[in-house]
Formats: structure tokens, sequence, C-alpha cells
């Protein structure tokens, strides 16, 4: 899990809790440049703090901020490394 | 002469992200005194106000919704991109100040150099350093006046800190000459110039935030969020315990507004009661003095007695606003209002709809995905407004038996959620209609827990209160005059009995025209006219409704309480002698209210605000059609089942 420079995945499948680091950014062209301007950028880290059950909404912390983002859209962060 | 020197006076501009602070800096800035409204849950519209500059000089200063780029997203956004842009509103400014949350200083610097690079002359007022501190950092002014090239002033908005000198800084940088010599000019944004921008952002959080201890790097600190809100979250969005705290926070509410506002409502309902039997006693008796006391005081009497449940929803609402807790709220709802294609973004904009349909229109504006909002737009008027109240309570308080007053709430309780239901289920049917390419999406920003400052939230209320008065108010008392005209004019000669009065005049006419749509309800004409003028008002129903029940039987004070207004209902009878008011004409009468529009005022909203006449027109003869079917086959159905 921890092994550096190999894509994780994505968001969504980062343990609740665990600072990841962004790698690149998927999905439409609107959904990426919303969360841009967020400041969902590569090679930003953030962490996962909530996981609403029943497919429900993330809570993410990033740059100081907490962020509700639904799966879909957590699913368009892509994620290449994990912090220990 | 006001107008002449405004219109003179530099203009500038505040703008911020969302929760940036920006708008308690301004109130703090210019005391409130402003022109345009703002509903609570979010700043809809810019506001206007002057403010003296300690150079004894006036200043015009606008602010208007957050926004996080320029690239105007939602509707609200759009408002403020236009306003700064000088393409609405009081026209282009001579200085903006840029509003920034230390905390999170990257992401708000990277919509103040967008601003500061379409040209404009920027200020930086920086909130919100004191939660530095706290953590073992520290904000460095004259770095960030350095790498980003603009004056700096650290502010703090809810305690006024900061603001003189925000105030001198204004006027030494508003230029000499009041008109700007360039056009800024609206960034070309694409994903690359979007990461660029974030990169130098970054650089200049570095050069500004840093950490007392020079052991510890202060970014990685920054990284994490407020870590009591953290703290807190893990409560209040936990699976269990947060969906109990939500339905508890909720339920606090809703029953605040019935058991808080009861007494209010009673002073409110004697007072005018009050006035109306002084003013036949003292005054000769006319048709003038009648006009006053049951058109006039009985009508203005209608609009008062629901304020105090207005003031509590929006005070209620305003706390858990700037406590935090709404967005929190809205990310919970944010899944089953997706089932139905909507959002957590609606949650505000409905919660409002339980005051009223109106404010919750405006608070739409801040949904940026199309469908959702128009969704928003199309189910709101099925909330339950707190003009429909009146209505409930008086229907409520005849039907409920005495040994078991529980029944009464377990009614409205239905009610309320009866209209939350079928607003669902109404969308879902609707969304089937809306066919947009557009993805629906939530981002939404869960501001950091704060204590909510009572003062500004009551402070709020009155302004949502008032300014909702001034909009309902005027229409609900000229139907109340109307209304009474209607049943008066025209004048029968002198001796007829009032009964045969009111049925010569035109509104007993057009009820008769009515009786026969009136009486698949189980109603007769005279609730027919009181049906009617609940088209202008809904909360004047029961005042109608006396009035119409109340003819010919001397004396019968149409505003003299609820106790009254049910002993009149129980007495009304068919020529024939059967009761009027059934269970299941009373039932009948319920469920038409939860469903009809009957408020003109919300159709001319939704008009405007979903920028189509059909829509609204849609949902007046919709719904209202809708009221009346599901209404026949309610009291046709019971009547089956032997309840009268």
């Amino acid at each position: 899990m921890t092994n550096s420079h190999s894509p994780l995945g994505t968001l969504l499948d980062l343990p609740v809790g665990a600072w990841g680091q962004i790698g690149d950014l998927t999905g439409g062209e609107e959904v990426r440049a919303r969360l841009s301007e967020l400041g969902f950028t590569p090679g930003e880290w953030v962490r996962v703090t909530e996981r609403l059950p029943f497919g429900g909404a993330l809570a993410v912390n990033l740059r100081g901020g907490t962020f509700a983002l639904r799966r879909e859209e957590a699913r368009a962060v892509g994620v290449r490394e994990v912090a220990p | 002469m006001k107008n002449a020197t405004t219109a003179l006076s530099p203009l500038v501009a505040f703008v911020g992200q969302p929760n940036a602070g920006k708008t308690s800096l301004f109130n703090c800035l210019t005391g409130l005194r402003c022109k345009t409204a703002n509903y609570p849950g979010v700043t809809v519209e810019y506001s206007l106000c002057t403010m003296l500059l300690p150079d004894g000089l006036e200043a015009r200063i606008v602010d208007s919704p957050g926004m996080r780029s320029l690239e105007g997203r939602s509707p609200d956004e759009q408002v403020a991109v236009d306003a700064l842009f000088g393409r609405a509103g009081p026209g282009l400014p001579q200085l903006v100040v840029a509003v920034v949350d230390a905390t999170q200083l990257a992401r708000h610097l990277f919509l103040a150099s967008q601003v500061r690079d379409a040209g404009f002359d920027v200020i930086l007022a920086v909130t919100m350093t004191d939660l530095l501190d706290r953590r073992g950092l520290t904000f460095r002014p004259e770095a960030l006046a350095e790498s980003f090239g603009a004056p700096v002033a650290i502010v703090n908005g809810r305690t006024g800190e900061g603001a003189d000198a925000l105030a001198t800084l204004i006027s030494r940088n508003l230029p000499d000459r009041p008109d700007r010599p360039r056009a800024p000019a609206l960034p070309r944004q694409s994903f690359e110039k979007i990461l660029e921008r974030y990169r130098r952002a970054e650089a200049m959080e570095k050069e500004a935030v840093v950490a007392l201890d020079p052991a510890s790097a202060a970014s990685v600190v920054l990284r994490r969020a407020d870590p009591l809100s953290e703290k807190l979250d893990r409560f209040f969005l936990s699976p269990v315990w947060g969906l109990a705290s939500f339905f508890l926070v909720m339920a606090a509410i809703f029953t605040s507004v019935f058991w808080l506002a009861v007494p209010a409502m009673d002073a409110i309902d004697a007072a005018f009661g009050w006035a109306a039997d002084g003013a036949r006693q003292i005054l000769p008796a006319s048709w003038w003095t009648r006009l006053l006391a049951d058109g006039l005081i009985g009508g203005a009497g209608a609009v008062a007695v629901f304020i105090p449940q207005i003031v509590i929803l929006f005070l209620g609402m305003g706390l858990l606003e700037d406590s935090g807790y709404l967005a929190r709220g809205a990310m919970l709802v944010d899944r089953p209002l997706a089932a139905v294609g909507l959002s957590g973004r609606a949650f505000v904009p409905l919660l409002s709809g339980f005051a009223c349909a109106i404010p919750g229109m405006m608070a739409a504006r801040t949904i940026s995905n199309r469908k959702e909002r128009l969704l928003t737009l199309f189910i709101l008027p099925l909330m339950t407004c707190s003009a429909r109240l009146p209505v409930y309570g008086l229907l409520i308080a005849f039907l409920t038996p005495r040994d078991r007053p529980w029944l009464g709430g377990a009614a409205m309780a239905g009610l309320y959620l009866g209209s939350l239901m079928v607003g669902l289920a109404a969308a879902a049917l609707a969304g089937r209609f809306l066919k947009t390419g557009e993805r629906s999406t939530l981002f939404l920003e869960l501001p950091a827990y704060r204590r909510p400052r009572l003062r500004v939230t009551l402070k709020n209320a009155r302004h949502s209160t008032a300014s909702y008065l001034r909009r309902a108010g005027p229409a609900i008392l000229w139907i109340a005059l109307g209304l009474w005209a209607l049943t008066h004019y025209p004048i029968s000669p002198e001796g007829t009995d009032e009964t045969e009065e009111i049925a010569g005049s035109w509104g007993g006419k057009l009820g008769r025209v009515l009786e026969p749509a009136m009486h698949p309800l189980g109603l007769d004409w005279r609730c027919g006219v009181a049906m009617i003028s609940g088209f202008a008002a809904r909360e004047v129903f029961p005042g109608t409704l006396s009035i119409m029940l109340g003819q010919g039987e001397d004396p019968a004070p149409p505003d003299a309480g609820m106790q009254s207004q049910i002993a009149m209902i129980r007495k009304a009878a068919f020529p024939d002698g059967r009761p009027i008011f059934t269970i299941a004409s009373s039932m009948g009468l319920l469920l038409f209210f939860m469903l009809a529009l009957q408020c003109m005022a919300t159709v001319a909203t939704a008009a405007k605000e979903s920028g189509s006449r059909a829509f609204a027109l849609t949902q007046l003869f919709g719904f209202t059609g809708a009221a009346y079917v599901a209404s026949v086959a309610l009291v046709q159905t019971l009547r089956w089942f032997g309840i009268a």
C-alpha cells in the first residue's frame, strides 16, 4: 500500500484518516476544473476524514479546508502515494 | 441630495471565497445600513452601502456572494462576477478588497490573484489569523504584500479588530481619478492555467505563513483542517449519532416554531381583536367603521399573527448556519436527495421553504446545476410554509378531540412530513421531463465549526422578517380590504338583513357560481369565497371564513381569536341543517391547502427565478388542480367508508 510512485487508485480507495498524494484528475472537463479550483491539484496531499454510509458523501480534508464530495467525484481524484 | 453625492463617490467591491468572513467584515465596516435585502443562508444579492472613510470622504461599498473563481459556475456566483465587472449593479469598482482566509491561504489567493490579473487594483484583507496563532503558526503581512504585490490588512470581522486600519488602507489606495482608465478583462481559464496559478499561490502561502517552531513545517500543519471541527465531525457525521443528532436538531427547530411562538401569537391575536373591538365601540356605526375594524385591522392581524413563527425559523436557521452545522446537514441529506435528482445544496432552500417559498427560491441561486435548481424551485411551493399554519391550526384545533390533544400534534407532524414526501415525489416525477446533459455534483465546503453569534443572528432574522413583510404584507392587506369590499358591495338598501346583504354582494354572486365545484369537497359557497381569498395569501383564509360564516350573526367579531372561529365553524350549516365542517370535509380542506399553490407572490418569484412563465403556470395549475382532485377523492373515499 505504501509503495511509492505506484498508482494506488482514487480518493475513494483511500482509507479514512490516511493522507494520500493526488495524482491525475479524471472525469469530464467540468469536474476537473471544479476540483482543481478547490485545490485538488497533482502533488497536493488529501485525507478522507469521514465517509457517510449507504453510498453517501465523503468529507475530504485538503489545504486546510474540508469539502463534501460525492463518491463519483472522489473517484475522479487519482491518488499515487499514501503517507505512512 | 444624497443621490448626487453617492453617484460621485468611489466604488469599492468586496470579493472572496465562501466562508472567508467577507460578509461579517462588510457589516462591521458599514454598520449594516444597506440597501438590498439579504436572505438567511446566503448573500443572494449584492448589497450596497455608503461608508465614511477616515479622510472624511465617502465611498460606496458593494458586497456580493462568495465565489470560488471568476468562472461564475452558479447563478449567485454569476451575480458576483457581473457586479465585479460592472455588468450589473453599481458599476465598475475603482478598488477591490479581496478577503482571504489565512488558514486556507493558497485556495483564497487563487481567486485574489485572478481578480488582480483581470486588471483590478486589489487590497488583501486577511481574516482568521487568530486561528493560525493557536496552531503555532504566524502570519507575515509584509511577506504577502511583497509576493502578491498589493497592500495587506489583518482583520477580524467577528470582533471588528483591524477594520479601522482597513478603512485607512482603502482611502489611501483609491485612485485620484474616479473613473477607471482601463477596463478589466476576464482571464481565460484552462486546466493547466488553474494548476499554474495554484503553484504560484502555494509559493506565496509558503512565504506568508511560517511556523514559530523552526522544527515543524508550516505546510504540513496548514494541510489539516481545524482539529476541533474534525473531532466534532466524528460525531455529527457518524452513521448513527450523526443521523440521530440531525433529526434531533430538525425536530428542535420545528417544535420551537410551534411551542415558543404560541404565547406571542396569542398576544398578537388578542391585541388585534381588542383594537377591532375598540374601533367598533368608539366610532359611529357606519360602513367605514366596519371597513376599518373588520377589513383593515382584521387584515393586518392576519399578517402579524404568524410573524413569531417566521422569526423563530429564521433565527434557528441563522444559528445553525453561523455555527457551521447547516453545511453538515446538507451533506447528510445529499444521498436521499440525489435519489430524486436533487442534491445536498437543495437542503438550505428547502428548509427556508418551511418559512416561506420566496426566500427559499432566492437561496436556490447557490445551486450550480440548472436541472437541480429548477427541480428545487419546482417543489418549493409544496413545502409547508408558515402561511399555511393558521389554516392548519384552525382546522386541526377543530378536528382534535379535547381528550386526545396529542392527535393534533400528530396531525401537524403528518402534514409536514407529508408535504416533504409529496415534494420529493414531485421532484422525481418532474425530473423525468427535465433532460439536461449536466452531471449533478456536490462540491460542498464544510466550514470550521464556530460559536454562533446571537447578536448577528438576531439582526439577520429581524432583517429577513422585515423584508419578507415588505414583500408579502401589502398584498395581504389589500386583499383583505378588497375582499371586505367584495362581500359588502354593492351597498344594500338601509335595513337589509346582513345575510341577505352578503348574498346580494359581488362576492356572494361569485361564490354561487363556484358552488358546484365546492359540493364534491363537502363545502358550500361561503367556503369557496374564503378559498378564493386564500389565493392572495393563504393565511387570510381563517379570517375570511369567519367573515363569511359570521354574517348575519350579531355580534360576530371576525377576529376575536381562534376559539370564536372554531365555535363559528362548528355552527356553520347547509340550508337543510347538515353541518358543513365534518371530519371528511375538514380533512379534504387540509389536503387541499397542503398541495395547492395559492400564493401569487410565489408564482411571480418562480417565474422570475426559473426564467420561464410557463414553468410558474405549470406549478400554479398543476399543484392546484392536483390538490382539488386529491381532496375530492379523499372526501368521497371517507364518505364511502361511512365517515361523514
